[in-house]
């Protein structure tokens, strides 16, 4: 069976079948919880501005002219999520955290510290080579489901990935050294 | 193959599915109803209605007819003024768009207005390539009511050298060169509002035509700044941005904006042509590929004088001293005409001419409202190497060699002494 496209998904929305929103938050919900974890650095909070994106994306799908870059416009609304996010952090930052925080109470931590360091490793990396991360690894590593999201030719994501991937092994290989 | 990093790459990945079905869960009912269809279908689907005639052919009433000639008004606004829904493409996509490209062009025109009175104009294109800026450009500027300047030039600028820069005004043949460090805002334009508008705050304008094409437009704005922005509703594409500053007084618009259009390398070349009088920013160490003569102190002076209305400034390369003198000097800058194309220069390399005068030689400048064209007072004197004599040049632009005891008494000069 092939897969809708977004452009499929959201025309059914639009028709009223609100289960292909479901669709939309599974094919894009862990791409934009990375994106917002870069921002972020913890993914409790990163799972609530995801939250809030799926809501303000739902507000605004109307006014998106482009169907097929639904994934592109969904990481733009991301990003100035983030912003906010940011903003208010900086105009909160002696405030005591928010113990109603949604993700909090769902989340559990990861145990694996290497897998953490090379998440944390991920954070460091130029955005560009981040994002090429996160649209492969998140979209079953599909390099055409992941350069359509990013807007790049098939040859230009590649050598952003490739890119990304040396920076990240020099980047874990120099810790080695330093562990030894 | 996957690679041990392929493994733990999945591994960090898997994490951001944690929790995911009770997230959707939570998010779907949440979730608002939708209304059905968006509105500027609806509103065209009508319009097409009535065109058709297909109201008429059924039973309507009155009234319906006249809802659908009240909606087929609004809906002929929409044919004419576009949608009157609210747009998607926002700052970010323009800004994303922006980032993304790997060269750009634009055409500018830019007024600024200051505190003093001074108006600076100019217009021309800048040419984007990597790390390098290029702008062709004829601006100027006045002072109050004073004469306009204006001028022509190519600016080049490379931000991966630390901002080494070159100036080149290719009617004189003459350049500005800076190793590091180079100013220049009208290079720096397009840099500037990627940056000082990064997280501007957004106000949508909706949408609009500009230049026959459909364009949504809002404005960001930042502390004391804002751009309004047109772009292209399908690609996000900048079509033209304005900036305003300090209540209006510094105005710059962008247009004719193109990206990843192919751009000679040669454009960006920083060599300076070796026929051109160069000037180091830096050090203020001028390259003329040619001897000075006394010749171009005389045109110098000259040129300067003219552009007075026939009066020698205050100053040049030496003069009276004090804070009066020199501000009595500025002003007389301020005032001074444009001469033309091939004369701007000239007073330069007149104090070019000074500068490169040996040790020893005394230069003195007295002109200091002295009439162009009067033969018997001094406007300034040297002692040429080697001469016990001075060599005195006059009013009207004569030279002759002066006894030291000759040379007449300035109090200012006796007093400076």
């Amino acid at each position: 069976m092939t897969t809708p496209s977004d452009k499929t998904l959201i025309r059914a929305l639009f028709a009223g079948d609100k289960a292909a929103y479901e669709k939309l938050y599974d094919r894009y919900a862990p791409l934009v919880r990375a994106v917002c974890y870069d921002t972020t650095g913890n993914l409790t909070d990163a799972q609530d501005l995801t939250q809030d994106v799926f809501m303000r994306a739902y507000e605004k799908l109307e006014y998106l002219r482009n169907l097929e870059s639904f994934g592109k416009w969904l990481i733009g609304i991301a990003r100035l999520r983030c912003k906010e996010w940011q903003r208010h952090k900086l105009r909160h930052r002696d405030m005591k955290p928010d113990l109603t925080n949604i993700g909090s109470i769902i989340a559990g931590p990861s145990n694996d510290g290497r897998i953490e360091r090379l998440r944390e490793m991920i954070t460091t990396l130029p955005e560009r080579e981040r994002l090429a991360l996160h649209t492969f690894y998140l979209q079953g590593s599909s390099a055409e489901a992941a350069r359509r999201t990013m807007g790049l030719s098939r040859s230009g994501f590649y050598r952003v990935l490739e890119r990304a991937r040396k920076r990240l092994e020099k980047l874990m290989s120099g810790e080695q050294e330093n562990i030894r | 193959m996957k690679t041990p990093l392929d493994n733990d790459l999945n591994k960090v990945y898997e994490s951001f599915n944690q929790n995911h079905d009770q997230l959707r869960e939570m998010l779907m009912a949440s979730l608002p109803a939708r209304s059905e269809k968006r509105k500027g279908i609806r509103l065209i689907n009508l319009v097409q209605l009535f065109i058709r005639g297909d109201t008429m052919k059924v039973r309507i009433t009155k009234l319906a007819a006249a809802a659908v000639i009240i909606m087929g008004v609004f809906a002929g606004l929409y044919l004419l003024m576009g949608p009157i829904d609210v747009v998607s493409v926002g700052w970010a996509d323009v800004l994303e768009n922006m980032e993304a490209a790997q060269t750009v062009t634009f055409t500018f025109e830019y007024e600024r207005r200051y505190e003093d009175g001074e108006y600076c104009w100019g217009k021309g294109t800048t040419r984007i390539k990597g790390p390098y800026r290029r702008a062709e450009a004829t601006g100027g500027h006045r002072y109050q009511d004073g004469p306009p300047h204006e001028e022509t030039t190519i600016s080049i600028m490379d931000l991966s050298r630390q901002n080494r820069f070159v100036l080149l005004y290719p009617p004189q043949k003459w350049a500005y060169f800076a190793p590091d460090h180079g100013g220049n805002d009208t290079l720096l334009t397009y840099d500037g509002l990627k940056k000082d508008f990064r997280d501007g705050t957004e106000e949508s304008l909706g949408r609009v035509k500009i230049d026959g094409r459909d364009a949504i437009c809002f404005k960001v704005s930042k502390d004391d700044k804002e751009i309004t922005v047109w772009a292209d509703p399908d690609t996000a594409l900048p079509i033209r941005i304005e900036r305003l500053a300090t209540e209006g007084i510094d105005k710059t618009v962008l247009c004719d904006i193109a990206f990843d259009v192919e751009l000679d390398d040669e454009l960006f070349d920083m060599t300076l042509p070796d026929d051109y009088i160069v000037t180091n920013m830096e050090t203020e160490e001028c390259r003329v590929p040619y001897e000075l003569t006394q010749e171009h102190l005389i045109e110098g002076l000259a040129v300067n004088a003219n552009a007075l209305g026939g009066k020698f400034p205050t100053l040049y390369k030496g003069g009276r001293r004090g804070k009066e003198a020199f501000e009595k000097y500025i002003a007389e800058t301020r005032k001074m005409s444009e001469p033309p194309v091939e004369d701007k220069f000239k007073p330069s390399l007149g104090v070019e001419f000074v500068k490169r005068l040996p040790e020893g030689s005394d230069y003195q400048y007295v002109g200091e409202d002295v009439k162009l064209g009067d033969a018997n007072t001094p406007v300034c004197w040297w002692k040429p190497p080697g001469s016990k004599t001075y060599r005195v040049v006059y009013g009207d632009l004569s030279i002759r060699d002066v006894e030291p005891s000759a040379l007449p008494k300035v109090p200012w000069l006796t007093e400076q002494k």
